[in-house]
């Protein structure tokens, strides 16, 4: 619980120097947001493990193979980074690579997650038979 | 770590920034240019290490 | 339960005396596993025999009744754990990514259906081997009741009556090993393919596939019904209460075909009364015991599955409730089919002896 209000604090403060920065130089404006992001991500790694590994145990439990859900988690993580990435190319007014950003992820959870269709493609072949 | 990067970052941003100024008004547009770059240049360094660490975490966390 | 001891009680209000008589050694070879001991309550073959019989298949099953449950129990609390790791993972990925995952759905069905196929593999074969093993008792017991009619007197009905309930009998087999078990392997693979494209129409077609092997199973038992009444095969007069209510108590326990069951079972019922010799009543005591493991399965499966889907739908994840929900649909499927196996072989028994008036 304290964690949200310290993160919060954090990314408020971050936010307040980064308008100071920005008046002299956009740059380290720039820097000085992503710094805060990767401060705030790190932080929050501790909380992001244990809801991963929350998940991971019921689908153990439930006794379905962990490969059918491990490119979900990928999808997931590849959805944070994209978010994050592009949201900073397009506050430093490059909304060209923002797009692109978001583009590559798409693309890339596609390939993680090749090996669910290649399940599920299975699966109603061996039904059909 | 966390929150004393970002004041360390924000140190070095605004004292780049107030030696841009001065540069400038003082005529030495190149010098300011290099100065920001420099800043520039000092804050990624520290950066690096930090990015690598949070790309290293997300790969591990999601099992990649 | 209450409705089935109701249903088999009922059968012993309307039976009849009837006479003891040798029984042949092939029959006893044919028999269908695990039935061998109930032989020994048809000496005397009357009346209290068959109850004693049908007691002692209850008796059985009611022991079976907490390990059977305990089994499926597990199978349907692992679809549950998935369909609440499925809710995680849709609220994690939307709070962190902002949209929801593209191919949550399909994993989700993905790992229901690889659960379900175990047991679906299992109970389907379990049905397919019970359908098998009445095929081959019915082979061995028809004859064997068509010569103790003819032995009594009725050569031509026996024959006549034989040669068709056999032919229906083994056409109605076959048509559920070849047709009818493949397609609900399709129905189910025509579920999981609509759980994983929530958005496309494969749910409509999943759904006529269920009603195309509900039509042909119905109307199969029809056909056979009323080729029963109109040849006359089986008179007599029922109890007009005890037969209503059975009727009622069916329709309400077999999923599926219950209804159409329901009607055949009034002729089942008129035959009954008359049930008069040894050879019948192993051959109804026989079939009643083969089906009664199955039944139970079956029966406990598909209640489960119901139960889960509703849970599902609880959790709030509706392409999986449906899933579900089919699924369960498809058990109750099996279970209709051995149940229309077995109550067409039981008629046709019926119809063998019935030429047996003094």
């Amino acid at each position: 619980m304290e964690q949200v209000f310290q993160i919060t604090a954090l990314c408020v403060v971050g936010a307040l120097l980064a308008v100071v920065v920005r008046r002299g130089s956009p740059e380290l404006a720039l820097l000085l947001t992503l710094a805060a992001v990767a401060a705030v991500l790190l932080y929050l790694a501790g909380a992001l493990e244990e809801l991963l590994s929350f998940l991971t145990e019921l689908g153990e439990r439930s006794g379905v193979s962990q490969e059918l859900f491990v490119p979900l988690y990928k999808t997931v993580g590849i959805a944070l980074v994209v978010k994050v990435g592009s949201t900073l190319c397009r506050d430093a007014g490059e909304s060209a690579l923002g797009a692109v950003v978001e583009t590559a992820g798409a693309v890339c959870a596609l390939l993680v997650a090749l090996p669910l269709l290649r399940a599920v493609l299975t699966l109603l072949l061996e039904l059909m038979e | 770590m966390d929150v004393d990067l970002i004041f360390k970052i924000a140190a070095i941003g605004i004292l780049v920034a107030v030696l841009n100024q001065l540069l400038v008004r003082s005529g030495r547009e190149e010098q300011a240019m290099m100065t920001t770059l420099a800043g520039l240049v000092v804050v990624l360094m520290i950066l690096v290490q930090e990015i690598s660490d949070l790309f290293n975490l997300i790969k591990t966390l999601f099992r990649f | 339960m209450k409705r089935w001891v109701f249903l088999l009680l009922a059968v012993f209000l309307l039976m009849g005396k009837a006479n003891a008589a040798e029984v042949p050694r092939d029959l006893m070879k044919a028999l269908p596993e695990g039935t061998e001991d109930l032989i020994e309550f048809a000496y005397p073959a009357d009346a209290k025999g068959l109850a004693q019989g049908v007691g002692r298949i209850l008796e059985e099953m009611k022991g079976k009744v907490g390990q059977v449950l305990r089994q499926r129990t597990r199978g349907a609390a692992s679809v549950l754990l998935v369909v609440v790791l499925c809710a995680a993972v849709e609220g994690f990925s939307q709070g962190t990514g902002g949209k929801t995952v593209l191919f949550l759905p399909m994993a989700g069905a993905l790992s229901v259906t690889l659960l379900t196929a175990g047991s679906l593999d299992s109970l389907m074969g379990l049905g397919a081997e019970t359908i098998g093993e009445l095929n081959r008792f019915s082979k061995a017991l028809l004859p064997t009741l068509a010569a103790a009619t003819a032995a009594s007197g009725a050569v031509t009905t026996a024959t006549v009556q034989q040669v068709t309930t056999v032919f229906f009998v083994d056409l109605l087999l076959n048509l559920v090993d070849e047709l009818l078990l493949p397609m609900v392997y399709l129905y189910t693979g025509a579920l999981a393919a609509a759980a994983c494209l929530p958005e496309s129409r494969l749910g409509a077609i999943a759904e006529g596939l269920k009603k195309i092997l509900t039509w042909i199973l119905t109307t199969a038992l029809l056909v056979f019904t009323v080729y029963l009444s109109v040849a006359r095969v089986i008179s007599g007069a029922a109890d007009g209460a005890a037969v209503r209510v059975t009727k009622a108590a069916i329709s309400g326990v077999v999923p599926v075909v219950g209804g159409i069951i329901a009607e055949a079972s009034e002729t089942v019922l008129v035959g009954a009364g008359m049930l008069k010799n040894t050879v019948g009543l192993i051959g109804m005591l026989a079939i009643l015991a083969a089906c009664a493991y199955p039944f139970l399965q079956l029966g406990v499966q598909y209640l489960l599955y119901k139960l889960t889907a509703f849970l599902a739908a609880a959790i709030g994840a509706p392409g999986l409730c449906k899933l579900i929900d089919g699924l369960g649909g498809a058990f109750g499927l099996v279970l209709g089919m051995t149940g229309a196996c077995a109550l067409l072989l039981l008629v046709s028994v019926l119809s063998s002896v019935a030429a047996v008036v003094p």
